[in-house]
C-alpha cells in the first residue's frame, strides 16, 4: 500500500466473545452508516475485489493493518476466536492447518486451493 | 508530551493516557479520561504565557540587527482574565459534550446504531432520538478584530493534544481515533456545501482517513451530507468544532447557515463561533438560533477599557525594550498610548515595535511620548476613521463600520472632550442576544416612566435637549452639535460638485 492513499478505520466496535469477524464488519458498517458496500471493503481491506466468506474471511492481515495505529488487536486473535477456523481444522493434518490459516491471513485464489489439496 | 507517535500521513499524536478524575461521571469514559487532567488558574496562565527571547546584552548589539530583534515582541502572549475565561468555555464545552458520547454506554451505542441504519436506509430524521440526550452546546466568542481572538483561541487549542489514539481501555479492546478539536473557517461566500466539504477534508488532512471519498459522492446534497457529518464526528468523538470568522456568512445564506449550526448541535456536536461584532446580526433574527448558540457561554472580548487590564497589558509589552536607553513605565505614557489604540491590543504592540524602530533608525535610542504620538500618526492613518469613530463612542458614527458595533451597554471612560454618549441606539438593543440584560431592562424602563423625572442620564437624547433648552438652543442646534445629525450642508456641497 502506498502511503499517499493510505485508509484507516477510525473506530472500531467493541468486539464481543466468540463474535464472527462477518458479525463486527457489519456492525462496523452500520455505525458508520456507509452506504455504499464498496467503499466499506475498501475501507477495511483497502481493495474492492477481495474473497470474503462468513466463515472463512481473507486479508486479515490487511484488516489489521488498517486498524488504527498501536491497536492491539492480531491476525492470530482473529482467526483463532472470530472464525470457524478452529472447527474446521481441528480434526486436520498440520501441514493443512497451516496453509489454511496462510490463506486467511494474506489470501489466495480457490486455484491455490484446489491444488494444493 | 509523553508517549508522542505519528500517524502514518505523518501527523502527530499522542497515545491514550487515562487519568483519574475526581467526578465519578468522568472516570466511565475513556474520551473524557484521555483529556489532560483540569488546570486551575496558575497553570492556565503559565501555559498560555508566551515570552519573546529577550537578553540584556542585546541592547549593545549594532542597531541593524535590533531592528529586527524588536519584531520579537509579536511572539509576545500575555493571558488576561478574559483568556482564562476562554480557556475554560473551551474546556467546559469539550468535557460537557462528551459526556453523553460514551462509547461504552448502551443507551449511546443504540443511538448511534440507529442513526447508522437510518443513514443507510435513507429514513434520517432530526427528531427521532430516543433515550439519548445529547449534552452538545455552544460557544460564541465575539470581539473586535485585533483583540488575538484567533491568536487566544490556537494558543489554548495547542494546549490539547488534537488526536488521541485509543487501544485498550479497562482490559477491553478499544480501538478509535479520538480527534478533540477541529478547526474550520466559516466559507466566505456563506455556501453551506463549501462548509460541508470543508470538514471531511480537513479531518481526512488530519487523520490521514479517507472519509470523504467514503461519504461523498458527487451529487450529494446538503441535507443528505448532515447525517453523515454528524456519524462521522461521533464515530472519531469529536470534541469540539471551532468555526473562525463568522462575520464572513452573509445575508443571503445566513439564515441556512445558522439552522444548520442549529441542527448540528442537536445531532450532538459541539461548536464554538468565533468572529467579529460584525456577526451579530447573525443572532438577532430568533430567539430559538440566539438561545441555541450563546446557550452555554458567550464571551464577548471588545477593546480594553482604561483600567487595569490595560495597564498590565501595557506593562509586561512595556518591559522588552531594545533601544538603548531604558525608559520605564509611567501612566503618561499609559494615557497616550490608551488615546492612540483604545485599548486594541494588537495596535498596541504594534505601536511600540513601530516606536522602537524608529527610536533605533533615527539613532535617538529612547521612547519619548512625542514620539509615540508622531508613529501613530504616521502608521494609522488608514484607521484613523474607525478609531475616531469608537473613539466618540457616537453609535451613529460606530455603525458606519459593522465590526467594530459594541453590544454591551456602558460605555469605557475615555479620556476625551466630548462627552460620552451610551450606544443606546435601537440598532444596538435589536442585536443585543444576552437575554438577561434584556430582562433586566424591561423591568427598568416601566419605573423610569413612572417617575417622570426630569433628570436625564448623561447621553439620552432628552438630557441633550434639556440642556439645549437651558442654553436656549434649538433641538437641530443641539443635535448637530453633538454629533447626532449631519449637517444638510455638506451633502448639499457635494451634490453641487
Amino acid at each position: 500500500m502506498d502511503s499517499g492513499e493510505c485508509k484507516m478505520i477510525n473506530i472500531l466496535p467493541e468486539i464481543y466473545k466468540n463474535e464472527l469477524f462477518y458479525s463486527i464488519i457489519a456492525r462496523y458498517r452500520r455505525m458508520c452508516g456507509m452506504v455504499s458496500k464498496r467503499a466499506l471493503m475498501r475501507d477495511i481491506f483497502g481493495e474492492v475485489n477481495t474473497i470474503t466468506s462468513s466463515y472463512f474471511p481473507q486479508y486479515i492481515d490487511r484488516f489489521v493493518n488498517n486498524l488504527p495505529p498501536t491497536s492491539k488487536i492480531t491476525v492470530q486473535e482473529i482467526i483463532n476466536n472470530h472464525t470457524m477456523f478452529p472447527f474446521y481444522t481441528a480434526f486436520l493434518p498440520k501441514a493443512k492447518t497451516e496453509m489454511i490459516y496462510k490463506i486467511m491471513e494474506k489470501g489466495g485464489t480457490n486455484h491455490e486451493l484446489i491444488s494444493n489439496n | 508530551m509523553q508517549n508522542g507517535i505519528y500517524l502514518p500521513n505523518g501527523m502527530e499524536a499522542i497515545q491514550a493516557h487515562y487519568t483519574e478524575f475526581p467526578l465519578e461521571e468522568f472516570n466511565q469514559n475513556p474520551l473524557i479520561q484521555a483529556l489532560p487532567p483540569l488546570a486551575n488558574k496558575q497553570t492556565i496562565i503559565r501555559k498560555l504565557m508566551v515570552k519573546p527571547i529577550y537578553k540584556e546584552e542585546d541592547k549593545y548589539a549594532e542597531s541593524v540587527y535590533r531592528l529586527h530583534m524588536v519584531n520579537r515582541l509579536y511572539q509576545l502572549f500575555q493571558p488576561l482574565p478574559k483568556h482564562v475565561d476562554v480557556w475554560n468555555m473551551i474546556h467546559s464545552l469539550i468535557v460537557q459534550g462528551y459526556m453523553a458520547r460514551n462509547p461504552f454506554d448502551k443507551k449511546y451505542k443504540q443511538y448511534i446504531n440507529e442513526t447508522g441504519n437510518e443513514i443507510i436506509n435513507c429514513s434520517f430524521d432530526i427528531n427521532s432520538r430516543r433515550n439519548f440526550r445529547t449534552t452538545a452546546g455552544c460557544g460564541t466568542f465575539l470581539g473586535f478584530s485585533g483583540m488575538g481572538k484567533t491568536t487566544t483561541i490556537n494558543r489554548i487549542l495547542s494546549n490539547i493534544p488534537q488526536v488521541i489514539i485509543h487501544n485498550e481501555y479497562k482490559g477491553k479492546h478499544f480501538n478509535q481515533i479520538q480527534l478533540v478539536w477541529l478547526k474550520l473557517e466559516a466559507p466566505s461566500n456563506s455556501s453551506l456545501k463549501a462548509l460541508c466539504l470543508q470538514f471531511f477534508m480537513k479531518i481526512d488532512e488530519i487523520l490521514g482517513t479517507n472519509n470523504y471519498k467514503k461519504y461523498v459522492s458527487r451529487n450529494m446534497s446538503v441535507d443528505n451530507m448532515l447525517p453523515l457529518i454528524s456519524q462521522v464526528a461521533h464515530n472519531i468523538g469529536l470534541g469540539l468544532l471551532v468555526i473562525d470568522e463568522i462575520q464572513h456568512i452573509k445575508r443571503r445564506g445566513a439564515d441556512q447557515i445558522m439552522n444548520f449550526f442549529v441542527s448540528l448541535i442537536n445531532t450532538g456536536v459541539n461548536v464554538a463561533l468565533i468572529g467579529t461584532p460584525g456577526a451579530y446580526r447573525l443572532f438577532g433574527e430568533e430567539l430559538r438560533i440566539t438561545r441555541r448558540l450563546t446557550g452555554n457561554s458567550e464571551i464577548i472580548y471588545n477593546n480594553m477599557g482604561f483600567g487595569s487590564e490595560f495597564k498590565f497589558l501595557l506593562e509586561s509589552i512595556w518591559n522588552y525594550q531594545w533601544t538603548q536607553k531604558f525608559v520605564p513605565y509611567n501612566e503618561e505614557f499609559a494615557k497616550v498610548i490608551y488615546q492612540e489604540t483604545l485599548g486594541i491590543s494588537d495596535l498596541m504592540v504594534k505601536l511600540i515595535v513601530f516606536s522602537q524602530q524608529t527610536a533605533i533608525e533615527t539613532g535617538k535610542e529612547e521612547l519619548t511620548i512625542e514620539l509615540i504620538r508622531k508613529v501613530a500618526k504616521e502608521k494609522f492613518r488608514l484607521m484613523k476613521p474607525m478609531l475616531d469613530a469608537i473613539r466618540s463612542g457616537n453609535p451613529h458614527k460606530i455603525a458606519k463600520y459593522e465590526d467594530i458595533r459594541r453590544i454591551d451597554l456602558e460605555q469605557a471612560t475615555i479620556p476625551t472632550s466630548k462627552p460620552t454618549i451610551s450606544s443606546e441606539s435601537k440598532k444596538v438593543k435589536r442585536v443585543k442576544s444576552n437575554d438577561k440584560i434584556e430582562v433586566n431592562e424591561k423591568v427598568e424602563s416601566p419605573g423610569k416612566k413612572a417617575k417622570h423625572s426630569k433628570e436625564y442620564m448623561e447621553g439620552d437624547l432628552r438630557f441633550l435637549l434639556q440642556e439645549g433648552v437651558k442654553n436656549e438652543k434649538s433641538p437641530y442646534e443641539v443635535l448637530l452639535e453633538s454629533e447626532y445629525i449631519e449637517d444638510v450642508e455638506k451633502w448639499i456641497r457635494v451634490n453641487v460638485r
